[in-house]
């Protein structure tokens, strides 16, 4: 599965690509919200999103916005070194929030199988 | 191995092996991932003192104009920022920094014109003590570990 990763801190994007490579997925990297939306409108093979959500021009939580108001539906985890519950809860459309620490690899993980598990019909 | 770092002269806080989370206590990950959070963690480190010198800029631009939103909005990034990628990395101390320089600035932003002019000097001065801070800590993550303490 092709997964694209945003953030504007590079070494973060690296971080969060290499978890998700050595989970099994393939990692795509977009710097900004406004590049993940240019990527996005172009690639079907991306099929799940991992953002950042505190990024300068489109935050993780407007790009996520921007997606699904034109209709694009696939899932949607954001990272943050934010309270995740406390994010989730101010928009509840999200497919999970996972806090930026040190057992990402745990967390994203588990975050992702279970926003794949709950989009299977 | 539980690292042992040795505070730099000057520095009084607590905790100092917890500057470093060691990779190789890690129990989850393979051993590529380990690698790669090694590599990571040292490039991090390295880019550091440019990254404490983007904030000492932002902060001589607060201080020349409190109301500047987008110097109020950049410092608070770069703090939150760095309390991020630092956790992600292993970083504890300086993500624990990080995680105050964002309060003090997620404070100062909620100041309206007149008490951001009454605030900003105190506000600068705690700014300026955490980024001392975690340049101490960034320091300290950087020198190796002392065998002798395991």
């Amino acid at each position: 599965m092709r997964v694209l990763v945003v953030d504007d801190d590079p070494l973060a994007a690296e971080m969060t690509a290499a978890v998700l490579e050595d989970a099994g997925f393939e990692a795509v990297q977009a710097e900004s919200g406004t590049a993940a939306l240019e990527v996005l409108s172009t690639d079907p093979s991306l099929e799940l999103v991992v953002s950042d959500m505190n990024m300068p021009g489109i935050s993780g939580l407007q790009c996520f916005q921007a997606l699904r108001a034109r209709g694009d539906e696939r899932p949607f985890v954001l990272l943050s070194g934010d309270d995740p519950q406390a994010l989730r809860a101010s928009e509840p459309g999200l497919d999970a929030c996972v806090r930026k620490d040190f057992d990402l690899e745990s967390t994203l993980g588990q975050a992702i199988a279970d926003v794949l598990a709950a989009r299977r019909p | 191995m539980r690292p042992s770092r040795k505070a730099p002269a000057g520095c009084s806080f607590e905790g100092w092996f917890l500057v470093s989370r060691d990779i190789d206590t890690k129990t989850e990950g393979s051993a590529f991932l380990r690698e790669k959070l090694k590599k990571l963690q040292d490039a991090y480190l390295a880019r550091l003192p440019e990254a404490l010198a983007t904030l000492q800029k932002l902060s001589s631009a607060l201080a020349a104009d409190p109301d500047a939103e987008v110097v109020v909005a950049d410092l608070h990034r770069a703090f939150h920022s760095m309390r991020g990628t630092a956790a992600t990395l292993g970083l504890p101390q300086i993500s624990s920094e990080g995680a105050i320089g964002t309060e003090l600035m997620a404070s100062f932003k909620s100041l309206t014109p007149d008490q951001r002019r009454q605030a900003a000097a105190a506000t600068l001065h705690e700014l300026a003590a955490c980024t001392a801070r975690i340049e101490a800590a960034g320091k300290a993550a950087m020198q190796p570990a002392d065998p002798e303490k395991d």
